[in-house]
This record gives structure tokens, sequence and C-alpha cells, in this order.
């Protein structure tokens, strides 16, 4: 009953990263080690809400008529969009680039297979998110739609789609959302040393795991209690557990969302000269 | 002299021989390009069904309209036990995408399809297989074997079906006939002109009309509705809902029996 994520994720991260070593990301400056953070920080809230959208749908029973997958990464963007604060529009923005980087890195789309997928393809992700967005606000978000090239017709009936969207997740939801404040949820980090030290470190001061939980807990009124476990996998993965009522974020996809951003700023290796010192560089590839 | 017309008679008699077998062969394959045409229609009707059944009842869709519509249709063939040849109308609808698809994208997918509403076309052929296996392993597994769905995918399905079709019933309920039916469902066929023989074709079957019966028979419409069939100019289908109309264009009919002809049986164009 997981839902993976990123199944291959993990095999192929050591090929792509190359020389890059995010473990600690030494040799990046200052502020492009706290791009790299927010970047991964902001693709693992994405994938959060996502695995949040699984938990309501399983305990609340949601009506789902085409694929959950994409009814998931829905609520994630709605309830991104709901919050529209300059960190949630980032947080949408740095998840749609997120799916286009994973989409070039595992070949997405490139196997007879991924289009049998319960996912859509990440590229599809990506432009589901900024459709949304841009349906939801078009004066707001019509530069990003057009940096995704997204044609004016597509965008105009973005703003349909993104009506039906709201209009279901309020009227699906409505009933479970009158007395909320009331459900439980357990969040625990566990210990994870060596190499996954820095991106558990990283993930954890974040915040985005308790900001989830916070979600389910203010939000949502959930009969049964929660857990939130933040762990050591030996996948890069996140899922929601319907057996154990649980959701698993693995360190590991924090690790991979960061060498993911880090492999394309510069070569840390070396760095190219700056008048005025590395901590000043507004470098980066938004 | 004689010889020219000993060869001329040997000719005419080969002629003669092969004519009624080719005339065979090339009406059957006719045939079944009309048969798949006309599946893709009452699965391109459903689809419809599905959004009109959004629109007209609004009713919530979490993910893409497009994959609600197609899972609508993909269980009501699998459902009709009014209809003997719903299954063989699923297996050519997922084809007809499958199909579809190769012959569109043979340069690679276009950039644009990723942003689309519809899923593309070979992920719609994929997630009808899927809810065909899903729901009749034992009918459709050597379907999703063609299709390479693994074991533990085609195992999966089974919850994929289930999911959709609690979904569907729950949402559906609250409008169900329970003595009295709802608003009606006029059926127009407008001029076909050259598209003549699909439109017969149509009427003969009585797609649009078995449609609006099931549609009647079982759930309770706000207001009236229109099925027509149409030229359009283009090869398509749509609801609108400003209309409450669905429009089945004959040119989409065109088009199902080419792609059958063409690339399924594999006619080439200097056949006729």
């Amino acid at each position: 009953m997981r839902r993976l994520l990123f199944p291959i994720l993990l095999a192929l991260a050591a090929l792509m990263t190359g020389g890059v070593q995010a473990q600690d990301m030494a040799g990046f400056s200052k502020q492009q080690r706290a791009e790299i953070i927010r970047f991964a920080a902001n693709n693992s809230l994405f994938v959060l809400y996502h695995e949040m959208a699984h938990l309501l749908v399983d305990q609340l029973r949601l009506p789902v008529l085409g694929r959950e997958e994409d009814a998931a990464d829905n609520v994630a963007t709605w309830t991104l969009l709901n919050k529209r604060t300059p960190e949630s529009d980032k947080a949408l923005a740095d998840a749609a680039e997120g799916w286009l980087l994973t989409g070039v890195a595992y070949d997405s789309g490139k196997y007879e297979e991924d289009f049998a997928a319960a996912h859509s393809l990440d590229k599809q992700r990506a432009y589901q998110i900024v459709c949304l967005m841009v349906g939801s606000d078009d004066t707001a978000f019509r530069p990003i739609a057009n940096q995704y090239a997204i044609g004016r017709d597509r965008q105009d009936s973005c703003y349909w789609e993104y009506e039906l969207v709201d209009r279901s997740l309020k009227g699906v939801l409505e009933e479970h959302t009158a007395d909320a404040g009331n459900s439980k949820v357990n969040v625990t980090y566990h210990d994870a040393g060596g190499r996954l030290k820095f991106a558990a470190d990283a993930f954890r001061s974040s915040g985005v795991f308790d900001e989830v939980a916070a979600e389910v807990r203010d939000h949502y009124n959930l009969r049964r209690p929660v857990k939130f476990n933040a762990r050591r996998c030996g996948e890069a993965n996140a899922y929601y557990d319907p057996d154990t009522i649980e959701i698993i974020f693995c360190y590991e996809l924090m690790k991979d969302f960061m060498e993911l951003y880090a492999a394309e700023l510069p070569d840390p290796v070396n760095p190219a000269p700056r008048p005025s010192g590395a901590g000043k560089d507004k470098g980066g590839s938004n | 002299m004689i010889s020219l017309r000993k060869t001329a008679a040997v000719s005419l008699c080969l002629a003669l021989l092969a004519a009624p077998a080719m005339a065979q062969d090339e009406n059957q394959v006719l045939a079944d390009s009309m048969d798949f045409a006309m599946h893709d229609a009452l699965y391109t009707m459903y689809h419809e069904v599905g959004h009109m059944l959004v629109g007209e009842l609004g009713l919530p869709v979490l993910g893409k309209e497009e994959d609600a519509a197609d899972s609508l249709a993909t269980i009501w063939l699998l459902t009709d036990e009014t209809d003997d040849d719903s299954w063989n109308a699923l297996i050519d609808a997922a084809d007809g995408w499958y199909f579809n698809a190769v012959s569109s994208t043979g340069s690679g997918v276009e950039d644009f399809s990723y942003y689309d509403d519809h899923s593309l076309d070979i992920q719609r052929a994929y997630a009808m297989v899927c809810m065909m296996v899903g729901a009749q392993p034992d009918v459709f597994g050597e379907t999703a074997d063609n299709y390479d769905m693994d074991a533990d995918q085609q195992e999966a399905c089974a919850d994929t079906y289930e999911q959709a079709v609690t979904s569907w019933d729950a949402l559906l309920e609250p409008h169900l006939v329970d003595g009295e039916q709802g608003a009606e469902i006029e059926v127009i066929y407008d001029d076909a002109g050259e598209y003549e023989e699909f439109a017969e074709e149509l009427k003969a079957r009585g797609i649009l009309e078995h449609t609006a019966k099931l549609v009647m028979d079982w759930y309770v419409l706000p207001e009236n509705v229109t099925f027509r069939a149409a030229q359009c100019g283009e090869a398509n289908a749509y609801f609108s809902p400003g209309d409450r109309e669905i429009t089945y264009c004959y040119e989409l009919a065109e088009q199902m029996f080419y792609l059958y002809l063409y690339d399924i049986a594999g006619w080439s164009d200097t056949a006729e």
C-alpha cells in the first residue's frame, strides 16, 4: 500500500550528482547553501501536502473520480495557494521547478511503463501546479505561466480548472473542517547520522514537517490519531501508510532535493571570482 | 490474336476467382473499421456524459476532470448489462487511444501536450486497460498482458477500479431515479453532408439514443439536455455547459474509421 514518490531515485542519485558533495554543502557560498536548503525544504513541503492529501482521502473517505495522484497534487497546490504569502508562492514555484528538474534527471517519460504509472509524468505535474497558480490569480502568476510557455488559451482554461478544484475541495472537505482543531498529530524526528546528518538537520530546522502537521491539526477533523515520522528509509521517498495512519518522510528525499538543486548551481570547486565576496552572491538558477 | 485472347481469357478467369475473395476481405476490413469507429463513438458519448454529470449535478472532481470522464465511460462499458457488445467497445476504445498516440507522437510528444487538460493519449489507453483488468481480471488479463502490464500492476488496478466505482456511486447516489425520471434528453441529428454514411450508422446502432436512455433511466437531471450529432469542422466531441448540449462530430467517426483502416488494419493510402 505504499505510495512511492520516486521509486528509482536513490539508485540514480549517485550517478547524477557526480562530484557534487552535497552532504554538508562544503564549497558552496552561504547564500547558495541557503538557496539549496530553501529549494529542498519547499519541495519537501509540497510532497508532504501531497501525502497529507492521501491521508485525507483515506481517513475522510473522499470521492476520487480520476487519478488519486493528480488529486493529491491538486490538494497540495490548492493548500499552498490558499495561504498566499510570499513564502507559499515561492514554495509553489520551487515545487514546479523541482518536477521539471526530476523529469530531466530521471528521464520521466522515456520508458513506456512511465505512461502506465499511477503518477502523471514529472513534467505534467510541473505544468499542473503552474496551471492552478495562474488559474487562481492571473495577474500575480502570469509571469511564471509565460515562463513555462503555457499558451494563452490554456492559461484561460486553467481558470476553470482552478474553479473546479476549489469548488470541489471546499465541497468535499466542508463537513470535515467544521469542528477542526482537535486532530491528534504526533511528529517525531528520528536520528540520522553520517551522510544524512546535514539533510536531516536542515529538514528539521526548516519547519516544513511541523507546518504540515499543524495544517492537519488545525484544519481537519480526523477521528484517529496520525503519526508523522521523519527518518532514514534506505530510499529517497515519502509516503502515507493507511495501515498505521502514518506519513513517513525519508531524509534521503531532502538530501536528493538538495543535490538536485546543487547540480544546477555553478561548480562549487572553482567558483567564479566575485568582486564583493561570496557572501553577497545573488546566484541561483531561478 | 488467338494467343492474345487466350491470355485475356485467362486473366479474366483469375480476376473472377480473385475478386470475390478480395471483395470479401475488403468488406470485412471496412466493416471492422466501422465497428471500431462506432465503438469509439459510444465510448466518446459516455465520456461526454461524465462531463455533463459533473457540470449538471455539480459533482466534485479533485483530479483531472478528463480522467474522471474517462473513468465513467469505462465503468459504463464494463457494467452495461443491456449491451452485449460493450466489452468489445472497451478494447477498441483503448486501442484507439493507443494507436492515436502511436500515429500522432511518432516524432516525440509535443511540449504543449504536457500541460493539456487531457492526459496523453497513451496514458488514457493504459488507464482504461487498468480499470478493465481491475474490474474483470479473467476477461481482460490478456488485454493487459498485451499492454505489457505486469502482474503487480494488474493487481493494483483492482484498487484503482474499486476507488473509481465507489466514488462515482457515492456522488451519483443522491441523483438516482427513484420513481419519476428527471428532465429529458433530446437526440438531434444535424445534416451530415459527406458524412451521411456515418450518420446512418450512428442512427442504425442508436448510439446517442442508447446513451440518452441510460442517463434518463438512472439519473435525475435538473434541466433538459440535448445530444446532437453535427458537422463541426474538426474531429471532436464536447459538452457545452452553457447550451446544456453534448455534440458528437461526424468528423470524429470518420477519423476513427480511417485510424483503424490505415493504422490498425494496415491498409496503405493507395488501397482505394
